[in-house]
């Protein structure tokens, strides 16, 4: 019983170590820079449920704390990065828009 | 909410000594008044709480019900179709009028996997959805009928 | 006997937890554009995590590690719909041609 609960949890956080240079391999290829975002907000999801896997295997109940705190920071990388890249793009709409509308008064 | 907190320290800490649990009413106390004089939350415990404990338990279940169906579903469209799907934006209007329903409603449309809330804004909500069938009538979901039966 | 049964529960729900993360990242690359990939990742956010984590309670135990399993869980869940909400919001946002991608309808 122990031996086998021992080799699937070391086999589990292999596959999962694989997937995630799998997804790494995505958000490298990925076209738009929002497919990049999607693929490392995976990668942070299953490095959160890796680090709760080896928390088990290794008999180490820090990693939990680890695994907390990181999923804390990948929220905040999230959230951090769309809010400035909307407000930004916003910014440069209203501008654009601004432009265009001195131009018709100029031209008027 | 200082129950909350003090659980949470509690949990943190990892054993129950007096120091601790004095510090952790100390911290506890310090977190509410922020939360209340800062942020501006407000922990109300009206009449009909108890009663709404049930519902709420029920949505719960409800909601993890439908989340593990839709799981399966778009896991089995990612094995069967591939890239033939047919995705779609769809802007709908909600019945519901606070605030707190109308995110509860959103958050529930976009943990159930097909269903991403795009938008939300005075009552219109954007839903892409992945596949023309995951969306057909998105607008009378169950999440919405229990919701206005919590909020009436 | 009651601890081996928890215990096959558990590792049966974490390895199911793991081939739903293997479909997750074969539905990344078998999708063709941001926002079908959007709905694969969510799988994995939600259900995923939900059956790995849930193994892994049962696999510690009434211990102090369950609870804060648990808490880590809890946590995911509140913040990947807000999460994939964003980033949904920013895609929209920043293309150019929504049409072409998909079809928009007003209800």
């Amino acid at each position: 019983m122990e031996q086998v609960k021992d080799l699937l949890l070391t086999a589990s956080a292999l596959i999962l170590a694989v997937l995630i240079l799998a997804t790494l391999v995505r958000a490298v290829l990925g076209p738009r820079f929002t497919d990049r975002i999607i693929a490392v907000n995976v990668i942070n999801t299953m490095v959160v449920a890796e680090m709760a896997v080896l928390s088990v295997g290794m008999g180490e109940d820090f990693l939990v704390d680890v695994a907390l705190v990181y999923a804390l920071l990948s929220f905040l990388t999230v959230v951090v990065i769309s809010r400035l890249v909307v407000t930004r793009r916003l910014r440069h709409a209203e501008r654009e828009c601004g432009k265009k509308t001195g131009e018709n008064a100029h031209g008027a | 909410m200082f129950i909350l907190f003090f659980l949470l320290w509690l949990l943190m800490a990892g054993k129950v000594t007096l120091a601790v649990c004095l510090w952790g009413a100390a911290v506890s106390a310090l977190m509410c008044g922020f939360c209340r004089r800062v942020m501006g939350y407000r922990w109300r415990w009206n009449r009909r709480g108890f009663g709404q404990l049930r519902a709420v338990i029920r949505y719960l279940g409800n909601l993890l019900v439908e989340m593990l169906k839709a799981g399966f579903v778009v896991m089995k469209l990612i094995y069967t179709r591939g890239r033939d799907m047919e995705p779609k934006l769809i802007w709908f209007d909600t019945t519901l009028h606070s605030d707190r329903a109308r995110a509860t409603l959103a958050d529930s449309i976009t943990l159930t996997a097909g269903t991403i809330t795009v938008e939300t804004r005075e009552g219109r909500v954007c839903v892409h959805a992945l596949d023309a069938s995951l969306a057909e009538n998105i607008e009378k979901s169950r999440f919405q009928q229990e919701l206005e039966r919590l909020e009436a | 006997m009651a601890h081996n049964i928890v215990t096959v529960l558990g590792l049966a729900l974490l390895v199911f937890g793991v081939f739903v993360f293997f479909s997750a990242v074969l539905g990344l690359y078998r999708f063709d554009y941001a926002l079908n990939r959007m709905h694969a990742a969510a799988v994995g956010d939600a259900l995923g995590i939900f059956c790995v984590l849930m193994g892994l309670i049962l696999l510690h135990g009434w211990s102090l590690s369950a609870a804060k399993t648990t808490l880590v869980f809890l946590f995911l869940w509140l913040t990947s719909p807000v999460a994939s909400h964003l980033i949904a919001e920013m895609e929209v946002v920043t293309i150019s041609n929504i049409k072409k991608e998909c079809e928009v309808e007003e209800r």
